[in-house]
C-alpha cells in the first residue's frame, strides 16, 4: 500500500489518460453536414463544396458543414451512420444509401443526370481502332476491339465508371469482365481513369462522359492519345439524396425547404462545382432501372 | 548467390567423381533459404507480373522534378494533418500499451493470448474500415484502429520480456512482500528500460500507420498524399514524404523520457473524441450488418420441420459456396503468392541494400547514401512505394513487390549493418564480394535468418492491404466488401486473412525457435 | 626482409611498443616468448603490416567463419589468388580439383576426416589445425614466403605441437611464431625474441639459450 502512495502521482496521470480515451460520446451542436461522392480531383473537392455548403448556409438558415470522404463507400456509410444528412450521390450510391436509411428520399438530380452516359476510352497508340462515324452510335459494335485488353474502371462503386461499363459489357460479350479482359483495374477515380489510359498503364477504361468533356475541354487529355469509342445508351445518375429524419430534428417542411433551395440553384459559379446545368426534381422511383441492373450483376443482393 | 549454400548432393557428386563422396552437409538456415527460394520459383508461375507502361519516362521526369521542388498550398491543413498524425500514434500507442500491459499480466491464460493473436493478426488498416463502419469517419475510429492491433503486439512482447526478466529478485523478495510490490520491483523495474525502447521503435512504426490510415479517409498525412499521389500532384506528394519523414526522423527529439508524458497528456486532451462519432447505429451494425446476408430476415425457430442447424446450414452453404469460389480462394492464393515472392525479394534487397552501409565495403561518401537511402525506404509506407512503382510499371503484382521488398530490405538491412559493422575479423580477410559471401554471410546467416523470418508476418500482413492498390488479394476482396457495403463478406474475409497471418506466425514461430535452438 | 627500425606503437601516451629494432631475414624461424600483455600480438601485427601480400598470418582469434564447413574455412587461404567466380563456385559446390587439394593439405595437419562439419562443431585444437591448415594452402602461392602465427599450437600437446610447427617451417621459408612453450621455442627454432613491456629484453640465437634464460620474461606455465 505505502508503494501506491509513493506512486500516486503516477496513477492520476494514468488514471488522466485512461479517463481521456473513454469520452462521453457527445453529438457536435445540430449542423446539417452534407457529402459528395469523391468522383474526380479528390484533392479540390473540399475547395469546390465549401462554396456549397456557405450557399447552403445562407439560404437555409442553419449550419451547414461539408465532410470530404475517400470513397464512395464511406459517403454512403456516412449517410447511413447519420453523420450526413444530405448527400450528392451516383445513381448506384444513392440507391445503396436509400435502401439502408428507411424514410430517404432523392429530392433533385442535374438537368443532365437524367439522361446521363459513359464514354469507353482507348489508348490510341496501344491499340488500333478504325475510325467510323459508326463508333458513337448506339449499336455495341464499338466494344468488339476491348477484348483482350486491359481495362480500368473508375470506383469500384461508381455508376457510371463501373456499374453501367460493366452491364453493357456483360450484355454484349455475355462474359464476365475478368473474361473478357486480360486485366481489370479500379483506378478509384473519373480523372485517374483518364490518365491511366492516357499513360499506357491501362489500354482502354471506362469514364463519366461529364468529367471526360470537362478534361477535354481544359485541356488535360490529349485527344491524340485517347479516343472515346462508344458510349452506353442514357441512364439515371447523380442525385440529391435526404435522410427521412430531417424534419424531426430541424423542423417540419425542412425536407421541402432543402429541395427548393437546391432546385433554386442558379449561380454558375455554385452549378459549375458539379457541374451541372441547373437542378431538376427526382424521386426514388427515378432509379428502379439503377436496382435492377445492379441486381441482375450482383453489386447488390 | 547465396553464401553458405553448401548444396552437395551424394548422387551429384558422382558427376564430378565416382569414387569420392564431397558431401557437406546444408546448413540450417541455408536448408530453409533453399526451400523458400524452391516455394518462390513456384509461385512464380501463379503470379501477374507484367510491365505495363510504354511511356514511364515522362511520369518519371515528373515525379523527380516534385521531389526537387516540394510544396504544399495549404500550410494550415499541413499543420492539421501533422498534428493529427502524431496525435493517432501517441495516443494509439499509450492506449496500446496500457491494454497491452494488462494483458501481458494476463498472458498466460489461454483465451487471452488467442484474443490478442487475433487483434494482432488484423492489420491497421482493416480495424480503421471496420471502425468507420461502426462509428462514422471519427479521430476515434483512427485512435482505435492504432490501440486495438497494437494492444495485442504489446501484450506478447511485453509477456515475453517478463519472463526474461531475472527471477532471482522476485525469488527473495518472495514472502516478504506483496504481490504488487514484488512485480514492480522484482521484475517490472529490471525490464522497464527494454519496455521503453521497444515503445520508442513502435512509436515509430505507430507514426507510419497512422499516416496510412489517411488512406481510408481520416485526415492524417495519409489522407492528402493519397490525394496528391493519384492526381500527380508530385510536388505536394514529395513535400508530405518529406515531412513523414522528417517526423519519423526527429523522433528521438520530441519523444523521449523527458517528454513522452507531457505529450501524451497533450495529445489526449486536445484528441477531437467528440468530434462526429455517431454511436446510433451500433446496435443494428452487430444484429444485422454482420449477419450473413442469405439469414438476414429469417426467423430460424419458425419451421418446426427443420431445427435451426439444419436451416442456416442449408441457407449459408451456398452463400458461403459462393464467396469461397469467387473471393476467398484466390484472394488467399494470391495472397500467398506475393507473399512468397516478396519474401524472397526483400532477401536479394538486404544482400544489395546492405554493403552499402557496411564499413568492410563502402567509403563514409558511399556509406552516407546507402544509410540515407535505407532510411528513406524503411521509413515510407509500403502502400505509397508500391503507388510510386504503379506509376511506373503499370498494375500487376510487380510493384507490390518491389515495394515489399525495397521497405523491408531496408529495414533488416538497418539492423544487420549494426551487427556486421562490429564483427572482429582476422587481419588478411579478403575484400569486396568474397569477404561478402565468405566471411560476413555466414556469420550473420542465423541472425539473417530470424529478422527475415519475423518479416515473413509482416510482409504478409502488408500483402493483404496492398489488395487496397487493385492486386486481387485479400485486401482487394475486403475493399470491395466495404465499398459495396456488404460487411458480412468483410468480416469472413478479414477472419480468413487474420488466419493466415496467424499460421504464418506459428509457422516462422517454429523455425525461428528450431534456429535458436541449433545456434546456442 | 622484414625490419622494424625504432618502432613505436600504440596509443597516445601509453606505448604498447617501444624502441623496437628488428631484423628478420629471409629463412629464419623465430619465436616470439613473452608473459601476456606484453606487446606480442602488437610486433607480429606491425611486422605482417610491413609486407602483407607475402605473409600467411594466423591470429590468436584464429579468425574462422564458425558457420562455415572446415573445408571452406581451410580453402579461404586461397581466395587472394585466381577469379572470384571459381570462388564463388566452390563456396557452393566444391570442385574436385579444389577438394583433392585441399584434403591434401589437411592430411598434413590431421584434420582430413573433419572437413564436412562446421567449424563451430570442432574442439579447440581442432580448430587450430584447420586455421593452420588456412595458411598452409597459401603458401602455395609463390608470393607467400613468410609465416606470422600468434600463439598458433597454444590447443594442441606438445608432441604434435612440434609436428605442426616443423610443418610450418617446411612450407614457409620464413616463420614467425609467438609462443609460450618454452620447450618448444627453444627446439624448433633458430632465434628466441624475449619481450617484456613493450621492449625487446633479449634476442639471440636458440642455440645460445637456456629455458632458465626464458623464464625471465615467461613464467612458468
Amino acid at each position: 500500500m505505502k508503494l501506491i502512495g509513493k506512486y500516486r502521482s503516477y496513477l492520476f496521470v494514468v488514471l488522466a489518460v485512461i479517463g481521456c480515451c473513454f469520452p462521453i460520446a457527445s453529438q457536435a451542436a445540430k449542423a446539417l453536414v452534407f457529402t459528395a461522392i469523391p468522383d474526380q480531383d479528390e484533392s479540390q473537392l473540399r475547395a469546390r463544396f465549401s462554396t456549397v455548403a456557405s450557399y447552403l448556409q445562407r439560404q437555409l438558415g442553419v449550419d451547414v458543414r461539408y465532410l470530404p470522404v475517400k470513397s464512395y463507400g464511406a459517403a454512403v456509410t456516412a449517410f447511413k451512420n447519420d453523420q450526413v444528412q444530405l448527400a450528392w450521390f451516383g445513381g448506384l450510391s444513392g440507391v445503396r444509401a436509400r435502401s439502408r436509411v428507411p424514410g430517404s428520399s432523392a429530392i433533385a438530380q442535374g438537368f443532365e443526370d437524367q439522361f446521363f452516359t459513359s464514354y469507353f476510352i482507348v489508348n490510341r497508340q496501344q491499340v488500333s481502332f478504325a475510325t467510323s462515324s459508326d463508333m458513337l452510335s448506339t449499336s455495341m459494335s464499338g466494344l468488339d476491339g476491348l477484348k483482350g485488353l486491359t481495362f480500368s474502371f473508375g470506383s469500384k462503386g461508381s455508376t457510371s465508371g463501373r456499374l453501367m461499363p460493366e452491364f453493357y459489357i456483360r450484355k454484349h460479350f455475355t462474359l464476365a469482365p475478368q473474361d473478357v479482359f486480360r486485366r481489370v483495374g479500379f483506378s478509384g477515380d473519373h480523372s485517374r481513369t483518364i490518365a491511366l489510359v492516357e499513360s499506357g498503364a491501362f489500354q482502354a477504361g471506362a469514364v463519366n462522359y461529364k468529367v471526360w468533356e470537362k478534361a477535354v475541354m481544359q485541356g488535360l487529355v490529349d485527344t491524340e492519345k485517347v479516343a472515346v469509342v462508344w458510349k452506353t445508351p442514357s441512364y439515371p445518375d447523380y442525385q440529391w439524396t435526404i435522410r427521412g429524419d430531417v424534419d424531426q430534428k430541424f423542423g417540419k417542411g425542412f425536407t421541402t425547404k432543402v429541395t427548393n433551395v437546391l432546385l433554386e440553384m442558379s449561380d454558375p459559379a455554385l452549378l459549375k462545382v458539379f457541374p451541372r446545368k441547373s437542378f431538376v426534381p427526382a424521386h426514388n422511383k427515378d432509379y428502379e432501372s439503377i436496382v435492377n441492373v445492379a441486381k441482375s450483376i450482383g453489386l447488390i443482393d | 548467390m547465396m553464401p553458405g549454400l553448401q548444396k552437395q548432393g551424394a548422387k551429384k557428386a558422382g558427376f564430378f567423381s565416382r569414387n569420392f563422396t564431397r558431401k557437406i552437409p546444408l546448413s540450417l538456415p541455408t536448408k530453409s533459404t533453399l526451400m523458400l527460394i524452391a516455394v518462390s520459383i513456384a509461385c512464380l508461375f501463379y503470379a501477374d507480373v507484367e510491365v505495363a507502361m510504354t511511356s514511364p519516362w515522362a511520369e518519371l521526369q515528373r515525379l523527380m522534378l516534385g521531389a526537387l521542388t516540394p510544396s504544399y498550398p495549404s500550410m494550415s491543413e499541413l499543420f492539421q494533418a501533422v498534428v493529427l498524425t502524431v496525435q493517432f500514434a501517441v495516443v494509439g500507442v499509450m492506449v496500446g500499451v496500457l491494454f497491452g500491459f494488462g494483458f501481458a499480466c494476463i498472458y498466460q491464460w489461454a483465451p487471452i493470448r488467442w484474443f490478442c493473436a487475433l487483434i494482432r493478426a488484423i492489420h491497421e488498416l482493416f480495424w480503421a474500415l471496420l471502425l468507420i463502419a461502426v462509428i462514422g469517419v471519427s479521430p476515434l475510429a483512427g485512435l482505435l484502429a492504432i490501440a486495438i492491433p497494437y494492444s495485442g503486439i504489446f501484450a506478447k512482447v511485453f509477456y515475453e520480456m517478463l519472463l526474461q526478466a531475472n527471477p532471482a529478485p522476485d525469488f527473495v523478495l518472495k514472502e516478504k512482500a506483496g504481490v504488487i510490490s514484488r512485480f514492480v520491483y522484482g521484475r517490472l523495474a529490471q525490464m522497464a528500460p527494454r519496455m521503453a525502447r521497444y515503445i520508442r521503435y513502435r512509436l515509430e512504426c505507430a507514426l507510419r500507420s497512422s499516416a496510412v490510415l489517411g488512406f481510408v479517409g481520416l485526415p492524417t498525412l495519409g489522407y492528402h498524399l493519397e490525394s496528391a499521389v493519384k492526381e500527380g500532384h508530385y510536388s505536394e506528394a514529395w513535400l508530405l514524404m518529406y515531412v513523414l519523414l522528417a517526423l519519423i526522423g526527429s523522433k528521438k527529439w520530441w519523444f523521449n523520457r523527458r517528454t513522452w508524458l507531457g505529450l501524451t497528456v497533450l495529445a489526449c486532451a486536445f484528441f477531437p473524441f467528440s468530434e462526429s462519432v455517431s454511436l446510433q447505429n451500433l446496435g443494428q451494425f452487430f444484429t444485422e450488418e454482420l449477419v450473413p446476408s442469405p439469414l438476414r430476415g429469417v426467423d430460424l425457430g419458425s419451421d418446426p420441420s427443420q431445427s435451426m442447424f439444419s436451416l442456416s446450414t442449408s441457407l449459408l452453404l451456398p452463400w458461403f459456396q459462393m464467396l469461397w469460389v469467387n473471393e476467398v480462394l484466390p484472394g488467399v492464393i494470391n495472397t500467398l503468392v506475393l507473399t512468397m515472392l516478396a519474401l524472397v525479394a526483400t532477401g536479394v534487397c538486404v544482400l544489395v541494400l546492405l554493403p552499402p552501409q557496411s564499413i568492410w565495403f563502402a567509403g563514409k561518401n558511399l556509406r552516407f547514401v546507402g544509410q540515407g537511402g535505407a532510411l528513406i525506404v524503411r521509413s515510407l509506407p509500403e502502400i505509397v512505394l508500391a503507388f510510386i512503382v504503379m506509376l511506373l510499371v503499370g498494375p500487376s503484382m510487380l510493384p507490390a513487390i518491389i515495394a515489399l521488398a525495397v521497405h523491408n530490405g531496408g529495414v533488416i538491412s538497418h539492423l544487420l549493418q549494426h551487427q556486421i559493422d562490429e564483427l572482429r575479423l582476422r587481419e588478411d580477410h579478403p575484400r569486396g564480394l568474397l569477404l561478402f559471401c565468405y566471411e560476413i554471410m555466414p556469420r550473420i546467416s542465423t541472425q539473417f535468418m530470424s529478422f527475415w523470418l519475423y518479416r515473413w508476418e509482416v510482409i504478409m500482413r502488408e500483402t493483404a492491404i496492398l489488395g487496397l492498390l487493385g492486386i486481387p488479394t485479400l485486401g482487394f476482396y475486403i475493399d470491395s466488401a466495404f465499398e459495396d457495403i456488404r460487411y458480412d463478406r468483410a468480416l469472413l474475409l478479414i477472419l480468413t486473412a487474420a488466419a493466415l497471418n496467424l499460421f504464418i506466425e506459428a509457422l516462422s514461430g517454429r523455425l525461428q525457435k528450431k534456429l535458436y535452438n541449433k545456434h546456442r | 626482409m622484414l625490419a622494424l627500425v625504432d618502432h613505436f606503437s600504440g596509443y597516445q601516451n601509453r606505448h604498447v611498443l617501444r624502441n623496437i629494432n628488428l631484423t628478420i631475414t629471409k629463412g629464419e624461424s623465430v619465436a616470439v616468448v613473452g608473459e601476456s600483455g606484453a606487446g606480442k600480438s602488437t610486433l607480429l601485427r606491425q611486422l605482417y603490416k610491413l609486407s602483407p601480400k607475402t605473409i600467411a598470418l594466423c591470429p590468436q582469434s584464429l579468425g574462422l567463419v564458425p558457420t562455415l564447413s572446415a573445408f571452406h574455412n581451410i580453402y579461404m587461404g586461397q581466395l587472394h589468388q585466381r577469379t572470384p567466380f571459381r570462388h564463388l563456385l566452390n563456396l557452393c559446390w566444391p570442385q574436385t580439383s579444389a577438394w583433392n587439394n585441399v584434403l591434401s593439405i589437411a592430411k598434413h595437419v590431421g584434420v582430413q576426416e573433419l572437413l564436412r562439419q562446421p567449424v563451430s562443431s570442432l574442439s579447440g585444437g581442432q580448430q587450430q589445425r584447420v586455421a593452420l591448415a588456412r595458411s598452409l594452402l597459401q603458401a602455395q602461392s609463390k608470393a607467400v614466403t613468410t609465416f606470422i602465427g600468434d600463439e598458433p599450437v597454444s590447443s594442441v600437446d606438445q608432441k604434435h605441437g612440434g609436428l605442426l610447427l616443423e610443418q610450418l617451417k617446411e612450407q614457409f621459408s620464413t616463420v614467425i611464431v609467438a609462443i609460450h612453450d618454452r620447450q618448444l621455442a627453444l627446439q624448433h627454432f633458430d632465434r628466441v625474441i624475449g619481450i617484456q613491456h613493450g621492449s625487446v629484453v633479449f634476442d639471440e640465437l636458440s642455440s645460445t639459450l637456456t629455458l632458465q634464460d626464458l623464464s625471465v620474461v615467461c613464467r612458468d606455465q
